[in-house]
């Protein structure tokens, strides 16, 4: 009888030795993509019916339309020219596209590694005029290789469950990839630019649109509007540019560690003039000439512990230097229509301000209740991409902002 | 799982039903020892089970402090049974039951160690299953009084909810998910219990 019992015990601490293993089960979603030719996807780029805004992000505002892109997926064409009823007009299918830019009647838009641009004379029709291939070669997926001649139009979603060490957590905060809009500027040959906000990685100067990545700085032609012609790039000063706002002769280029301002009097040769330095963290850039605005706040991915208004003067281009700090809780996208500034405060909502003194901006206004990330101020409209949706805000009197209408977003 | 658990709480109700009908239950308390071995360095835990005994079965709830990897508390139904094999006592045991979180910055820490998921934002932590089955053999102390030896395999599981974004490929194609991380935590345990 001991020996069977030895023999149990021993055969069934054995038996167990392989169950005692600690296990991770993760039930995730993953995503696999859907490829279409490039020919299809070019022919699929037209006025489509509109479509729920689901995952916004830049925005760009041109002749009464607002064009707001949705993640990865196309463009929103929207019609405000009645603020108190904004309609969607249109959806341009473009996939990976992120930036945009409006010159004329024509729309630069990314299609990943690709510049397109888009005769939008007739948003209701709209179509591809001209292919710029591999000018954004940091958007290469090198994630999802596939045929060169395929491209990446849509993402299924597939539930499963994985085991520890299988999957790796590309874990991001919703509030870094939320932010929205675009730049602009003078327009030169009587071809308007149109109106962005402070968050682009496109801008346009006269006739040349200016883009960013994370490093350089790169020049198009855009004399002929619907052709435009890659020229050159430069360094953009930093390793961690985000966005790119141009006044006048100047470029004011945000990093997360510093603003760049470069003089554009040669418009194929940007010249660095001079650098304003600050804490990491995200800081989109404005000016009006005499003053560059930059806020800055903290986050998982700009990290820094500051949440402020830094006022800059560039009287000097080559040494900009701080005026005075403002503290706000969570500052993003910013615009700037005469005296009047006007703040995407994050979960705050948005501020207006009196900015005729640079050393003593006083708030007037303020809209709550709304998550906001980024603003267009066009003819007393502020144009605010918020998280649950696009608001326009009537500041004719900015001491009382007033919502008129929204595009809400259907998540 | 869910109908495991109410599968086998039933069949316990209906065998002590069926009893009832025939002798008497007499109330038993069992505290417990339990040394754990299991992935990494061994743990301890001590339960207290509350008895109902009648022949050789013994059936009832109880609870106790699981200290393996982080703390949690477990609370189970249990069922034991004694059997005579010559002079020997054997006897058979098994809980099941579910499993409390302890505090979450224990478990963070925990999870930090596990395997350093750093990133996402807040997570959710939850229970989960509590089970355990084993063998061993009985020792007479008094009259009533028994020691219960016993080795047995354990698990216990704890969920962890939390949102994240899945990559795309590049730059920010990110698409908003939602993750459950089901841990579980299984081992060997050698028990000395103490019925009185």
């Amino acid at each position: 009888m001991k020996k069977i019992l030895l023999f149990a015990s021993l055969f069934f601490i054995i038996g167990l030795q392989s169950c005692i293993k600690d296990e991770l089960r993760r039930k995730v979603t993953i995503f696999r993509p859907v490829f279409k030719t490039k020919m299809e996807v070019r022919n699929s780029i037209t006025s489509d019916v509109p479509m729920d805004v689901k995952n916004p992000g830049k925005l760009f505002y041109k002749d009464g339309f607002v064009f707001l892109n949705e993640l990865n997926k196309g463009i929103h064409i929207i019609d405000i020219k009645n603020p108190s009823n904004p309609t969607s007009v249109a959806f341009v299918k473009i996939p990976g596209n992120v930036d945009m830019a409006v010159r004329g009647n024509i729309l630069y838009a990314d299609l990943y590694t690709d510049l397109v641009a888009i005769d939008i004379s007739n948003p209701r029709a709209v179509k591809l005029t001209s292919v710029n291939e591999g000018v954004f070669p940091d958007k290469l997926n090198y994630a999802y290789m596939a045929d060169s001649g395929k491209i990446i139009v849509d993402w299924i979603s597939v539930d499963t469950v994985l085991r520890e060490d299988e999957f790796f957590a590309w874990g991001m905060r919703k509030d870094v990839m939320m932010s929205a809009t675009s730049s602009s500027s003078p327009a030169s040959s009587g071809v308007a630019n149109g109106t962005g906000g402070s968050m682009a990685r496109f801008a346009l100067s006269n006739d040349r649109m200016y883009t960013v990545d994370s490093r350089d700085l790169k020049v198009f032609n855009t004399t002929i509007p619907e052709k435009p012609v890659y020229v050159k790039k430069v360094s953009a000063g930093g390793w961690d540019i985000e966005t790119i706002f141009p006044f006048g002769n100047n470029l004011f280029i945000g990093s997360m560690t510093g603003m760049y301002i470069f003089d554009i009097s040669t418009k194929d040769n940007p010249v660095l003039q001079g650098t304003f330095v600050h804490a990491r963290v995200c800081d989109p850039v404005i000016s009006d000439g005499k003053f560059a605005y930059v806020t800055l706040r903290n986050g998982s991915m700009c990290r820094g512990f500051e949440n402020q208004l830094d006022v800059v003067d560039i009287a000097d281009l080559k040494k900009p230097a701080l005026v005075k700090s403002y503290k706000l809780t969570n500052p993003h996208g910013l615009s700037k229509d005469g005296n009047t500034l006007i703040i995407c405060d994050g979960k705050d909502g948005v501020k207006f301000f009196d900015a005729s003194k640079a050393s003593d901006v006083k708030q007037l206004g303020w809209v709550k209740d709304i998550n906001a990330f980024d603003v267009i101020a066009v003819s007393n409209i502020a144009i605010v991409s918020a998280v649950d949706a696009l608001y326009l805000i009537d500041y004719s009197n900015p001491a009382m902002p007033v919502i008129k209408g929204s595009v809400k977003i259907k998540n | 799982m869910r109908s495991l658990f109410i599968g086998i709480f039933f069949l316990m109700i209906s065998v002590m039903g069926f009893s009832q009908t025939k002798l008497k239950w007499k109330l038993r308390a069992m505290p417990e020892l339990g040394l754990q071995i299991g992935s990494v360095s061994p743990s301890g835990d001590t339960r207290l089970n509350l008895l109902a005994e009648k022949k050789s079965w013994l059936l009832g709830i109880g609870g106790g402090v699981d200290f393996y990897r982080f703390q949690s508390y477990p609370i189970y139904l249990n069922a034991r049974r004694a059997f005579t094999v010559g002079k020997w006592k054997p006897f058979a045991y098994s809980s099941v039951g579910y499993n409390i979180m302890g505090k979450v910055d224990q478990f963070s820490e925990w999870r930090n160690i596990w395997g350093g998921l750093g990133g996402p934002t807040s997570y959710k932590y939850g229970g989960g299953l509590y089970a355990e089955a084993g063998a061993g053999l009985v020792a007479r102390i008094k009259k009533k009084d028994r020691l219960y030896f016993s080795a047995g395999f354990v698990q216990k599981t704890v969920t962890e909810k939390y949102d994240s974004f899945y990559w795309l490929g590049f730059g920010n194609q990110l698409e908003p998910v939602k993750n459950t991380n089901v841990y579980s935590m299984n081992r060997l345990v050698m028990r000395v219990a103490f019925k009185f």
